[in-house]
């Protein structure tokens, strides 16, 4: 039993590493996407990158490195067009760009201050935040943040963000799409991912 | 067989790469551009249009005016054909493409201290332009990579040393001309070595080898020790414009300092505000900017340093919002509650629309409440 | 190292054009209205939406362009019912032109220059592969009213086969890929290249 888990396991670190990429189509009987960590509710007709599920890559010394995390990255059309990503990261891992953790306790205004700064650095440094406020996510105190880019063709793309701290962890629960057409259509549903999230109460603790 | 074909390939590829390249010698020069050169302008007007409608240009337009002006000043018979452009950009760097377009990193600009520096980069800048590096460096890697298509492992070894951005040879070219054109000008060639000195501190407070830019340049001492025995050689005195470049930059020195924080970029920041000298070139809030480095550094003491910036701001400029924020979320998470909520109902009142009033709202009830978080 | 060379670009693009022109008229029912001149504004939101074309057409490309069973990108709930689409932001140009659809055609192509063919000549005897270009096209029709993507496809030739400089290779990849086009009652078609 636990040798055949463990080849499981490792063949699902291999599937993640060679990133072949698995989909499902989300329809009324799959809706609830799990992991160790946390449980979201997605709309019906999204596709599910379950071969997302562990992986986050981050930049550094000029190649992607993974970090291990709880996530779930779905889209209705494409990542090009729209997407709506829930993540949670250890404390260590929370803004890698920076080479900062999120501490237990930090105020929220504080976090948003360091995901900003993060995110900067990953690349998206001619962002404007157009709104930054405390918000109560989850049952806990976190923030969002609203955040607009243009592409190299002029296209303006317009992201939220949803994040927290608390023991298990740091969450952040993203949605982008262009500006145009596109953002409007689908922010109802990102909301309702947002309101469906639920911590497990067995859930890892934040620092590992 | 295999050895004798490739010595051959090599020997051509190199003939090839060592096609001479005429300078430009003014703006109408600039017209007779075709065959293969035309290819890096074309390459060029596209990054021009990435950039511009990617939101990525600093707009000031009197500080863009004045830098074009420099420019003119050091090439006139370019005018026209050198265009300047300031760039949001928070890291130290400037970059001419090979269509004439001069890109500065709002870095770099506020951290410079007077016209003349300004001036030596300008002048380095559209030296590249001139002397068609760009062009050339495309010819030189086009060589290179068509041998190390052939064969992988020797390809990388040649790669190393210059396939993206300019050789050292190129760069002290440009120096040399840059500096020419500095003291031409009229400006204090002794400022043109200050301006090395300048971008070998930030990499040493950085704690990096050498950024991107400059890693592919002579080294910074180099440069600098090459430009001091340059500069001896010159009569003393000369233009160096520091009341005219401080009062233009204003504006945009405190705009980097607030996107330097907005990354996390403290280092730089302290290194422009701890320094008594430049602290004074800046408005009394500009203590509030010093106490946000000193609290992202958070190292031993830094604590009291960042307190006693926020209140030399908070009573030197006693209108500036932000310095209230941060004293009353200072005093919040110290459990001072009573001058915690002075500091945050002063906020309020100064800003009450503030962007980041939410949080403040929100922390200020709470303590109210008396939960204190 | 690749470079590119606008006046090649200008003439492929051109070569395009005519092909589609040509093409698409002889066709019953279809008349070609070219693009007037614009405003400023006008201009500014074709470029957006032509902006918003490229991200449509890479994922529409990318999730229903192949087999499913052979490309695990390839989504076949999308195949069957396509509903990309760029919002009815262009609904202003079929007033001002009173076109129907808008054919948008994006491609790329790629040829080897005497240094590449030798060095693939030379690749071949030491036994390395060297890339000798390609010719890829893409066309998508777009509904001026709802902004739906009507019907796209593409062709991709490599090898350096074709040179899209050439009229003639030109027209016969536009006639390859309006070989799948179903002609003007395409208000029904909703079923991408399998």
């Amino acid at each position: 039993m636990q040798t055949s888990r463990r080849v499981l396991a490792l063949a699902l670190v291999f599937l993640a590493a060679g990133c072949i990429p698995v989909w499902t189509l989300v329809d009324a009987n799959s809706r609830i996407a799990e992991n160790d960590a946390f449980s979201v509710e997605m709309p019906t007709g999204w596709m599910w990158a379950r071969y997302r599920g562990q992986r986050y890559d981050v930049l550094r010394d000029g190649r992607y490195q993974p970090l291990y995390v709880d996530r779930v990255w779905i889209t209705r059309d494409g990542g090009n067009l729209e997407f709506i990503d829930a993540v949670r990261f250890n404390y260590e891992d929370a803004f890698p760009y920076i080479k900062k953790e999120y501490k237990a306790g930090m105020l929220p205004s504080e976090a948003a201050e360091l995901y900003i700064a993060n995110l900067k650095n990953a690349g998206l440094d001619n962002m404007t935040v157009v709104q930054n406020t405390p918000k109560r996510i989850a049952g806990r105190n976190g923030f969002e943040l609203h955040i607009q880019y243009k592409n190299g063709k002029g296209l303006q793309f317009e992201r939220i963000a949803d994040a927290f701290g608390d023991k298990t962890g740091f969450y952040v629960v993203t949605y982008q799409a262009p500006n145009l057409y596109y953002y409007p259509l689908y922010r109802d549903t990102y909301y309702r991912v947002v309101a469906s999230l639920k911590i497990k109460s067995g859930a890892r603790p934040g620092k590992s | 067989m295999n050895a004798r074909l490739l010595a051959a390939a090599a020997l051509l590829l190199f003939l090839a790469a060592c096609a001479s390249v005429q300078p430009l010698q003014s703006s109408a020069d600039t017209a007779k551009i075709d065959g293969d050169e035309k290819r890096v302008w074309t390459d060029a007007r596209d990054a021009d249009a990435v950039i511009k409608n990617s939101d990525q240009i600093y707009a000031d337009a009197a500080a863009t005016r004045y830098l074009q002006g420099v420019m003119d000043r050091l090439y006139p018979e370019f005018r026209g054909a050198i265009t300047v452009h300031i760039l949001k950009a928070t890291s130290l760097n400037a970059f001419a493409l090979p269509n004439g377009s001069v890109y500065f990193h709002l870095g770099l600009l506020a951290r410079l201290d007077n016209e003349a520096q300004l001036a030596t980069v300008l002048g380095h800048e559209a030296a590249h332009f001139v002397n068609k590096h760009g062009y050339k460096e495309r010819e030189s890697a086009k060589s290179m990579s068509a041998f190390a298509a052939v064969v992988p492992g020797i390809g990388d070894l040649i790669g190393a040393s210059s396939i993206y951005g300019y050789s050292r040879d190129l760069e002290r070219e440009a120096d040399e001309l840059g500096f020419q054109r500095l003291v031409k000008a009229g400006y204090d060639p002794r400022e043109a070595p200050k301006t090395f000195e300048i971008l070998a501190a930030d990499v040493k407070s950085e704690g990096i080898e050498e950024p991107f830019f400059f890693s592919t340049h002579p080294r910074l001492i180099e440069r600098e020790e090459t430009l001091q025995s340059m500069a001896a050689a010159r009569p003393k005195g000369g233009r160096i414009g520091r009341p005219e470049f401080l009062a233009v930059t204003g504006k945009l020195r405190i705009a980097a300092l607030e996107s330097d924080l907005s990354m996390n970029h403290y280092k730089g920041v302290l290194l422009v505000l701890g320094d008594k000298r430049r602290l004074k070139e800046y408005p009394p809030e500009a203590q509030y900017y010093l106490g946000e480095a000193y609290r992202q550094r958070g190292d031993k003491g830094d604590e009291a340093l960042m307190e006693k910036s926020y209140l030399a701001a908070a009573s030197s400029a006693p209108r500036f919002a932000p310095a209230q924020r941060a004293l009353g979320v200072y005093y919040m998470k110290k459990k001072d509650y009573r001058h915690a909520q002075q500091y945050l109902a002063g906020y309020l009142r100064l800003a009450p629309n503030a962007p980041d009033s939410g949080y403040v709202r929100q922390y200020y009830n709470d303590m109210r409440k008396g939960s204190g978080k | 190292m690749t470079e590119k060379v606008e006046e090649w670009g200008r003439q492929a693009s051109g070569n395009v054009a005519k092909s589609l022109r040509t093409q698409l008229q002889s066709r019953p029912g279809v008349r070609i209205v070219t693009l007037p001149s614009l405003t400023r504004d006008e201009q500014q939101r074709v470029d957006q939406h032509r902006a918003l074309y490229d991200q449509v057409a890479a994922a529409a490309f990318e999730h229903t362009m192949g087999k499913a069973g052979e490309n695990p990108n390839v989504w076949p709930h999308k195949q069957s019912h396509f509903d990309y689409t760029l919002g009815n932001g262009l609904k202003f140009l079929k007033a001002k032109t009173g076109a129907d659809a808008a054919i948008f055609a994006v491609g790329a192509d790629q040829v080897s220059t005497g240094g590449r063919k030798a060095a693939h000549a030379l690749g071949a005897i030491v036994g390395i592969h060297v890339d000798l270009g390609y010719s890829f096209l893409t066309i998508g029709f777009i509904d001026l009213n709802t902004g739906d993507v009507l019907w796209f496809d593409y062709e991709y030739y490599g090898n350096g086969d074709r040179d899209m400089r050439d009229a003639g290779d030109v027209d016969g990849i536009v006639q390859s890929i309006l070989e799948n086009y179903p002609g003007v009652e395409m208000k029904n078609h909703k079923v991408a290249r399998q």
